[in-house]
Parts: structure tokens; sequence; C-alpha cells
């Protein structure tokens, strides 16, 4: 018995790792991202370019990484440099095409006529590869041959920088070494400058540990550091609006020379000692490849939160950084309060309701099963059929908005509270008073969680005591002279309700997932709810806490059900 | 061995004994419970007599604001208010709950700027001035009593009231260590405020939303402690509404740990966007924020040192709660006493069809009849439209636009999807602000005039599939096109009507629902023919960021539509350097004048909301602008 409950434990472990993964990589690839904020009513509010602000968000929650493996080391001088090209190519201004050149000045002749434009990007083999760009953009001077602009069919769209420039960043560190590289050898100086440009951002070291607001000191001088570093690199750049300042001035030639000269000041002065004071952050030997790997990816990021790794420190203050003290489920996308938290506080209104319903469930529906199982295929037994079974197919979001129309609104009764768990009334009050309260609020989601399940239940008990009331040992009992409120009592039931008293183990999740449904028609801030509002607001962190709990409770349940079989019944060993 | 029945007794009787101590447990506790509460209460009946002791010492003493006489300087760019707020004669005491629709994300001000935290803002914490609720374009003193500026408004002098003490966190919300440090006397300083303006700036700040705007921000400088100077490289318009409707942040509490321990200087913009005061925050208005529950309810309690007017209502409670639905419930019920804004089905089918006739008397009486409840209809600040990509081939002809707006019947709509509650729109300003163009009539609904005017820009049936086909380079186009909507029962309704519509002079719409970050997405890689959108308005405009061509041009630009006109480009910038009020208004016309020829969105309508409540609650007057059911004047009444 007790190796077979061994067993079974360590294989939940896969099971649950499995399980786990499936939910995981499904959210991670449902279209949308967390943090786009939802706008209920369809209105944005006019704020400035929030890319900023997403950048320092998807660095927190680890949605810069790869979802399940990282082959990041990988990435080589070229790939960086595409990157860059394609970002330089957006910025450059449009080639003279004589072709296109000649259609847009028609155009804008035909528009000043009253005749409508024609199209001037439809001659492109792709047109959807280029925006059709504001004529002001044209620069009539510049040489395709040496990069100064961009063939119109080439021009990227607006949708490839955004990807681009997110690639570009997600790289990270990784390319750290490739954007030196390229800032000081590209042979187009605005690609050099947008190198160098780039390197603050990708050079920058995540902070650690955010969930701990009192973190331990060696945690928080490891982000100070971390900070120091931050803001010192940051100002290693040549800002773009110099650029533009000396061009205005001098001349762009002038410019372009006095700003190389800068590039280069910058990359000697800091960045060059910079690489080689950090070196081993950008060297990967091979098992640290095969740790980056499986180790700094999205998904291993989050059993970082499940698993505490106390003491693992960092090499390159990559995967493990910091061993975390204590087992939590990751921060809120939303609120930034830590998921566990917010489900333990939440937890006692959904158990206490779930509680309750599965209780009275169980003390309707198993007399009313073995009252059918003695009445077997009479009318009776069909009546009470019928009626459960039309319960049952009542949905009861609709009967939870029903009865709160007829009995608490006072259309035409008023008898219960229209929502919440307790009345304000009884906050801070006595005990008996607050019990009292609770109890008048949660009577109609009780009910609404209660009728479904009834006729499931009473057919269990229907069928378990209908096996046992045709056994021989049913008929010794009454042949022995035995009174037939014992015969029923002690042979019979007690044998009939071993199916049911199995599926109690698979109803363990129920206790704690809550009912998504009841729990927002009669707004009781439970699991429920939460998961409810976690699924519009793409919060990936909590949607996963509470699956991940009913999870391991299914699991669980499963477990204890088939131990309760051992238990309860002498015929059934696992051994 | 015992035979099973006994040993179930035994458990039996077992059970039956714990439930019995439990139950003896439980009343026990409730004898106690219950002389603790009546002691509380008589204290809480105590302190509210005291308070109002207070406020009619205050009212009383007759004593004018030592800081109105700077209004009358001729440099100070504040004026006086045209109405008291708080009526000092109005009842005091009593708890207003009003509905709320989502829990807030957090409460840190300068991250968060959903709607709703704003709103609790107001309550909690005050701005340097804010705009005067009837003449919105003055500003009013609040922490600032005078703040003068140079000529071209490059250089702001602000002056801080003395004597205003930050309220203490109640860190039992936010798991922090109650240390005596937290209730020591904190005086607003000059350095609280210039440390809101440089975590506003700071890259490592997640404060998006206002990272524009304080862009050309040269320089702040603490003058002395009261006085402050902000200093901007250039002059531009929206500086006024930056510096005077900013303001300050504790900074003894920002730069400090949940222990009392300082931060290294380097540390505190980082520490910042997580800081473990969020879910605490302080501010110095007239309500302090008592008590946050997720999913439940946020409670503000009335900050008994406020320098101003004390508000007569004692407590403002926050209900959160999720369904429209509930919440008219729960108003039916008492348990609310203001809902901002009823589910407009409910509108429909409790005011405007609220007679109740035949079988609906046996739903009993209609509240609002009966004076059960009362409401009243306001503006939200924002418009929604149909934006056209007039960088594809279908849309590019501002004929086309025209023609498109020529065939959505907005007042049909507006008065059977909406029921009424919306007003027309016909430019990207709110409608009742001064610079909209009172010469402009909207485009009217005209089927036939659409037609023609399509025709007239070359589109003709030429496949007789009954959808208009045009040639455009060579390659011929049928007008058939996708519009992005967001998912929404309301936008499908109009929607549906809108594309019978356009089928009947020849264009085929598709419509394709969507989730609002699917749309994003969209919108931000220009992926679409056409999008339902909304634009949050307010008083304060700048058309830059929407409507400059610049923007079309740039990845993630709110020039979505690409809208390139060189009148309209020279009329924002100009706009950006004009201070003067009748010029501003006079260009602010012109550009709805193009914006209305060139119909580069078609604009759609204003939405209204219905603010409902019950008659407990007394003078209850809505404001103009943001927040507009700001209850400081209001009281109650049992």
């Amino acid at each position: 018995m007790l190796s077979y409950i061994v067993k079974r434990i360590l294989l939940m472990i896969p099971t649950f790792v499995v399980i786990s993964l499936i939910i995981f990589v499904i959210l991670n690839l449902s279209p949308g991202d967390p943090g786009a904020e939802a706008a209920a009513e369809g209105a944005e509010a006019v704020s400035q370019e929030a890319q900023e602000s997403y950048r320092i968000f998807q660095e927190q929650f680890n949605l810069d990484k790869p979802i399940l493996v990282n082959t990041r080391f990988r990435l080589t001088k070229e790939d960086t440099q595409q990157q860059l090209e394609t970002l330089a190519a957006f910025e450059r201004p449009i080639c003279p095409d004589e072709e296109a050149l000649e259609e847009l000045e028609e155009a804008e002749e035909e528009v000043e006529e009253g005749v409508p434009a024609p199209d001037v990007a439809e001659d492109d083999e792709d047109p959807t590869a280029a925006d059709i760009p504001d004529p002001d953009m044209i620069d009539e001077d510049a040489d395709p041959e040496k990069g100064e602009c961009t063939p119109i069919a080439e021009r990227p769209s607006s949708g490839e920088v955004i990807d681009t420039q997110e690639r570009l960043t997600h790289w990270g560190d990784y390319v750290v070494p490739h954007l030196i590289d390229i800032a000081e050898n590209h042979e187009h100086f605005d690609v050099r400058l947008m190198a160098l440009n780039q390197l603050p951002q990708n050079a920058r070291r995540p902070r650690v540990d955010r969930a701990d607001r009192d973190p331990p000191d060696f945690v928080r001088q490891l982000n100070t550091e971390i900070s120091r570093h931050n803001n010192e690199i940051r100002g290693w750049v040549v800002p773009p609006p110099k650029l533009m300042m000396i061009a205005e001035e001098e001349g762009e030639e002038a410019a372009e020379e006095q700003v190389s000269a800068m590039i280069q000041e910058m990359l000697d002065e800091h960045w060059k000692p910079y690489l080689d004071e950090h070196i081993d952050r950008f060297e990967y030997t091979t098992g640290e490849k095969v740790t980056y790997f499986f180790l700094d990816t999205r998904f291993a990021r989050y059993w970082e939160n499940l698993l505490p790794l106390t003491g693992v420190t960092d090499f390159q203050g990559r995967p493990f950084e910091v061993g975390l003290q204590h087992i939590d489920l990751g921060l809120s996308t939303v609120d930034q309060r830590p998921v566990l938290t917010t489900i333990s506080e939440k937890l006692p209104y959904t158990i206490t309701i779930a509680a309750l319903a599965m209780l009275l469930a169980y003390l309707i529906s198993v007399p009313i099963g073995i009252w059918s199982a003695y009445n077997q295929n009479t009318r009776r037994d069909v009546f009470m059929t019928v009626v459960l079974f039309i319960l049952y197919s009542l949905p009861n979001f609709f009967v939870a908005v029903l009865l709160l129309e007829f009995f608490s609104v006072g259309r035409p009764f008023d008898w219960f509270p229209v929502g919440g768990f307790m009345g304000d009334a009884a906050l801070g009050m006595p005990v008996l008073t607050q019990l009292k309260s609770i109890g008048w609020h949660i009577f109609l989601p009780v009910v609404c969680l209660t009728y479904p399940s009834l006729a499931a239940l009473s057919r269990y008990a229907r069928t378990g005591v209908l096996e046992v009331i045709r056994a021989d040992y049913i008929r010794t009992a009454r042949a022995k002279g035995l009174s037939e409120p014992m015969v029923i009592m002690k042979h019979t039931v007690r044998n009939g309700m071993i199916p049911i008293l199995t599926v109690m183990g698979t109803a363990l999740p129920f206790l704690v997932s809550g009912s998504l449904v009841i729990e927002y028609i009669f707004n009781i801030p439970g699991i429920g709810l939460y998961l409810y509002e976690s699924i519009f607001m793409y919060d990936y962190n909590a949607i996963m806490g509470c699956l991940l709990m009913s999870a391991v409770l299914t699991l669980v349940g499963i477990l204890l059900s088939d131990i309760g079989y051992a238990l309860v019944d002498p015929r059934i060993s696992f051994d | 061995m015992p035979s099973p029945l006994k040993s179930t007794n035994l458990l039996l009787v077992l059970l039956g004994l714990i439930v019995l101590f439990a139950a003896i447990g439980t009343w026990q506790n409730h004898n106690i419970g219950a002389n603790f509460s009546a002691a509380n209460q008589s204290l809480d009946e105590a302190s509210r007599t005291m308070t109002q002791v207070a406020i009619q010492l205050r009212a009383g003493d007759g004593i004018e604001d030592p800081y109105s006489e700077a209004l009358h300087d001729e440099d100070n760019i504040l004026h006086e208010a045209q109405h008291e707020l708080v009526d000092p004669d109005a009842p005091s005491g009593g708890t207003l709950r009003r509905r709320l629709g989502d829990t807030p994300a957090g409460f840190n001000w300068l991250i968060e700027n959903s709607v709703d935290v704003v709103e609790v803002q107001d309550y909690v914490h005050d701005y340097f001035a804010r705009p005067d609720f009837t003449e919105p374009d003055n500003y009013v003193p609040e922490l600032a009593y005078k703040v003068t500026t140079n000529e071209d408004y490059t250089e702001y002098t602000v002056h801080l009231r003395e004597g205003v003490y930050w309220q203490t966190p109640n860190v039992s919300l936010c798991d922090g260590n109650d240390g005596e440090w937290l209730r020591e006397d904190r005086e607003l300083t000059a350095e609280d405020a210039a440390f809101y303006f440089e975590m506003a700036m700071h890259p490592e700040v997640a404060a998006a939303h206002i990272a524009n705007y304080v862009a050309d921000i040269e320089d702040v400088e603490v003058i002395d402690r009261y006085t402050f100077r902000v200093s901007w490289s250039e002059s531009v318009y929206h500086s006024i509404s930056t510096v005077l409707g900013g303001y300050p942040l504790p900074k003894w509490l920002y730069s400090r740990d949940v222990n009392g321990d300082k931060y290294d200087e380097e540390d505190i913009p980082a520490e910042f966007n997580n800081h473990w005061s969020n879910d605490c925050p302080i501010g110095v208005g007239p309500y302090t924020f008592e008590n946050f529950r997720a999913s439940d309810r946020i409670t503000l309690d009335l900050n008994r040192n406020y320098y101003g007017d004390i508000p007569p209502i004692e407590t403002i409670e926050y209900r959160i709660i999720d369904d429209a639905e509930a919440a008219w419930n729960q108003l039916l019920g008492g348990t609310i006493d203001f809902l901002p804004s009823l589910a407009p089905p409910r509108y429909r089918s409790e005011i405007l069809d609220g007679e109740r006739t035949g079988c609906a008397r046996l739903r009993g009486a209609n509240p609002f009849e009966e004076g059960n409840l009362k409401h009243e209809l306001i503006d939200r600040f924002a418009y929604h439209y149909i934006g056209w990509n007039a960088d594809e081939p279908l849309f590019e002809d501002k004929k086309v636009r025209r023609a498109m707006t020529k065939a959505l019947n907005r007042e049909g709509i507006i008065n059977n999807v909406f029921h009424g509650l919306g007003a027309l729109q016909t430019g990207p300003y709110y409608h009742e602000h001064p610079a909209t163009n009172p010469d402009i009539e909207p485009w009217e609904y005209d089927l036939d005039r659409a037609a023609e005017l399509l025709e007239e820009a070359g589109w003709e049936d030429t496949t007789g599939d009954g959808i208009l086909n045009k040639e455009i380079d060579g390659e011929t186009f049928s007008f058939e096109f996708t519009l992005t909507s967001y998912n929404r029962p309301e936008v499908r309704s109009w929607a549906a009507i809108y594309a019978e519509d356009l089928r009947q002079i020849g264009i085929d719409m598709t419509v394709d629902p969507v989730d609002w970050a699917l749309m994003q997405r969209r919108m931000e890689e220009k992926n679409f023919d056409a999008f339902t959108g909304g634009w949050g308005l307010s008083w304060q405009i700048d058309l830059y960021q929407i409507w400059h061509s610049s923007q079309a041009d740039i990845p993630r630009g709110s020039n979505r539509v690409g809208f390139r006109n060189d009148e309209a480009d020279e009329l924002i910038e100009e706009l950006r350097r004009t201070f003067d009020q009748d010029k501003r208004l006079e260009m602010f016309h012109e550009f709805h004048e193009i914006v209305h020829e060139e119909q580069p969105y078609t604009f759609f309508y204003a939405p209204q909301q219905v603010s409902v409540w019950n008659p407990r609650l007394q003078n209850v007057v809505f404001q103009k602008i943001r927040p507009q059911t700001y209850s400081l004047p209001w009281y109650i009444q049992e």
C-alpha cells in the first residue's frame, strides 16, 4: 500500500510538469500580450508612446525570453546586422527612383486638379512591403549605391520595424559583442550610430527578485550594483538630435564626420573596456550553453517561482541569479502583487461556498438516491428522476439571475441581499451577527451551486444501493431477523456508498476553483471571479496560478479517492 | 475487536462534542465582540462630533485664506475659482457608496493613469493647480498659490503653500513594517515637487503616458523650501498643463524601503515602479486612503488635517462590482448609493420605457417614477470614429471617405442602437468645447449623394456583380474591404446596419470583430482597411500626436490612418507655440474645417452615460470637466 502511494506521488510530479507545460505554452501562444491596456468602452487614452514602459514590463515578467528553448547564444554578427539594417532602411529617405518619382509628380498634379491620385506603390511586387511614403521623405540627391537612401520597394513596413526593434531588444546581452563590432566596423554611418545607441539597451542587466519587498542584504546590494551599472551605461551614446544640430550648422558631411569621431571615442573610451572587463558575460562555455538552452527561457523562469533554488548563485548574472527563499506563483502582470497572496486572500470565500454546496448536495442527494433505489421503477421514482433531470438541465447562471430578480431586488420579494459575501453593517460586528450576515448573503449562490449536482450524485447513490440490495448477505441479514432499518442503514447503505465516497475525491478541485459565473453574478470576491478577471486582462501568472492549483488538487483528489477505495472496501488492495 | 457500530457511535459522539465546544466558543467570542463593537461605536460617534465642531469652528472663524491675496498679483497666472465647491452649511457625515467596475492595478499616482485611479487620486491628492470647473481654461490654486512665468513660457516659478502635511500611509494594506518614522510630521516641500518631475523624466520609471510631455523640460530647480522653478528648452503650449497639472510625490517615502532605511540614490527610480507603498498611497488631499481590498472595495476617509475646505461626506466607499447588472441590482437593493453609469439596456427598460402597464406592473413600481432613484445624462469625455486607411488605394480619395460618412446613418444609430446616449461628433474636440467650429454642419445621411460622390471619384460597377469597380494603375479593384471592429455587442449591431447600407450603394464591407489586444496590434502595424476606434478627450487639446503627418511614418505612431496635410501640419505646429487664446480658437476652428473636408475619420459620436443615484444623496452636481462625478459638494441626508 505504502509503496503504491509513493509510486503514485512520484508519478504525479512528471504529470504536473506536463500539465503546467501545456497550460504555459497555450497561454503564451495566445494572440495578444499581457500588459496591453484593456479599453473597456473602446476608447483609448491619448497617451504617448508606451514603448519604454512596455520594455520595463516585459523585462520584469521575462516576456523578452523565448518560451521553451533558448538558442540566442548562437546569434551571429550577421543576424544582428540584418536587424539594424532593416531599422536603418526605415529611417533613411526614399530613393529618387526615376519612374516612381515621375508618377509621384503626376499624382501630385492630378491631386491638385482634383483627379484621384493613382497608387504610387502599386508597381511593387509586394505592395504591402511599403507604406506609401510621404512625398517629403524622398531625398532627390541621395545615392542608393552609398546606402544613403532606401529604394521604395525595399522599405520595411511599420509592422516589420516594430518586430525588428522588439527582436533586437529581446536578444539582450547575447548580441552585445556583435553590436560593438558593428558600431566600429559597419560601412554605413547610420547603422554604426544605431548600433551604438542600441548598446545600453542590450547591455543592461535586469534587477533580481522584485517580488520580495524586504529582500535580504545581498539581494539589495546586487540590485544597487545593477542600478548603478544601468545608469552608468545609459550615458554612453551619441543622441541623434546632436547629429541634426551639427548637420544644421555645418552641413551633413561635416556632421557625419564629427559624429563618426564621437562614436569611435565612445567605443574606445567606454564600450571596448567594458567588453574586456565583462568578457565572461559574453563568452559561453559548453556547460553554460546547455544551461542557457533550457534555463534562460520563460518556462524555466516561471518554474523559478515554484521551485526555490536557494543558494544557486549566478554565473554571469543570468539563470538563477539569486536563490529565492520562498515558494510563490510569481507576480500578477496586472497589479504586480504576488499571485499567491491574492489567491490565499480569496480562497476562504470560494472554499466556504463550495464546501457548503458540496455538503448540501450530498446531504440531499444520498437520501434521495436510497429512497429511489427502494422504490425502483415505481411512479415515485420516475417522477423524482424527471424532476432531478429538469433541474440538471437548467443552466445555473440563468437561474442565478432569475433568483436575484425575484428574491433580491424587490420584484416582487427582497428577502436576500443582492450580492457580496457579507453585509457592510456586519463588518466589525460580533461573530454571530457576522455569521448570520454571511449565511444570508451566500444562500442564493449556494443554492445555485448545489442543485445541478443533485441529479448525478443521487444516481450514483441509487446505483450503489441497487447493486447491494440483491446481494446474498442482505437476504441473510433479513433472514436472521434484523429489523428493516438496521438492514438498510448498516448493511445496505454502508456497502452501497462506496462509489459515492470515491466521487468525493474528484470533487476536491471544485473546492478551490470556484465557479466563474456564479461568483461573477453574485459579486463574490473568490477565486472564480479572480480567474475571470485575469483572463480578460491577459494576466498569465494569475491564470497559471489558479489553473495549477486546480491541477494539483485534481491529482491529489484522484489519489485520495483511490486510497479511499482500498480503505473502505477490503476487497480492493493495491499490493 | 470492537464492533464497527460501536466505533461509529464513538465517532459520532466525538463529533457532537466538537460541534458543541465550537458553538460555546463562538458564543463567548460573540459576547466579547458585542461589547467591543459597542465601545467602538461610541468612539466613532465621539470623533464625528469632534470633526463637526472643528469644521464649524473653521467656517466660523471668518479668517480669509492668507494666500488669496496672491491672486491679485499681476504676474500670477492662476485665477480665482468661480464657484466654491463645498457648501459650509451642508450637513456633514455619512458614507457615500459608489460603484467601480474593475479593481485598479495599483495606486502609484505617476505610473497608473487609468480613469479609475485618477479619480481616487483626485480625492486623496491635490495638484499644484487645477482647471476651474466652470471656466476650464483658467487654472485655480491648489497646492501652489502663485505661479509666475516669463514671456515665452519657458520658465515657471511655482510658490507652494506652507504648512501642508503628508498623510500617514496605512501600512497594513501594503505589508509595510509599521515604524515610528511613518508617523512623523512631514511637511510638503519643493523637494517633493521636484521629485515628481525627476521621476516622470527618468527612463527607468514606467510613466510613459507623461514621458513625451516632460521631454522638453530642461531643468527643475528647487529655489527654497517652498519654491521651485521649471525651465523648458522650448516654448510649447502644453508646458502650462504639464507644470500646473503636476503634483508632488513624497520623496521621503519613495526613497526608503519597507523598514524605513534609505535606498541608494541610484536605486530610487528602479524601485519606484514597484515600490512597497503602491498599495497604501498617500497624498495631501481632502480624503485619506483608508482601506483597499481587491475585487471588493476601496475606502476613503475624510482627512481631518486638510488645508482646504473640508467636504461634508465622511467616508467614500468604492464598491468594486464587475457585473453592471449586479451593480444595478445593488442600487435597487440600497446597498450602493451612486451608479456612475447605468447599462444602456437598463436605461431603455427603466427610464425610456419606464411606464409600467399591463403585465409589467407585476414587476413592481418604477423606481424613477416613485422618486426612489434619480438620474442625469452626462457626457463622457471621448468620441468614437471609423478610421480609413488613407494609405490604401480604396480610401486615399477624400471623396470616397466623405461618401463613406454620408452612408453611415449616425443619427439613427445613436437613437436606436445607443438608446440616444450619444451626441453626433464632427471633429476631434469635445463637442461643447469652444474649439468646435460652430459653422460646421455635419454630413447628412444620404445614400444617393454618397453614390454620386463615389461615381465622381471614378467608381463604377463595370462587371455587373453589384459591387463598384475602379481601375487604379492598370489593376481593377472592386470595392470590398474589412472593417476591423472592437468586439462589443453594440459595435456589432451598428456595423451590421452600416454594412447593409453600404451594400445598397455597391460596397462590400466585411466586419471582423476582434479583441482589444489583437486590435491594438493590427492598428500598430497598420494592418487594416478600416477600423472602429475611440479617443479619450481632455479639455486641453494637443493635436500633434494624432494628426501630425510625422506621426504617420513612425512605427506605433497614433496617426494610424495616414493623415498627411501640409496645411494641417502647419496649424498643429503653430498651435504648439501659440499662447493667445483667441488665436488658438481661430486655428482650432480652421483645423476642424480641414478634417471635416478631408474626413480621415468618419467622426461618429461622443458617448454619454446615465448616472443614477439614491435621493439620500443631496446636491448631486456634475462638473463640466473630469472628474465629472466629483463628490466634494454632495452631502447625505437620511
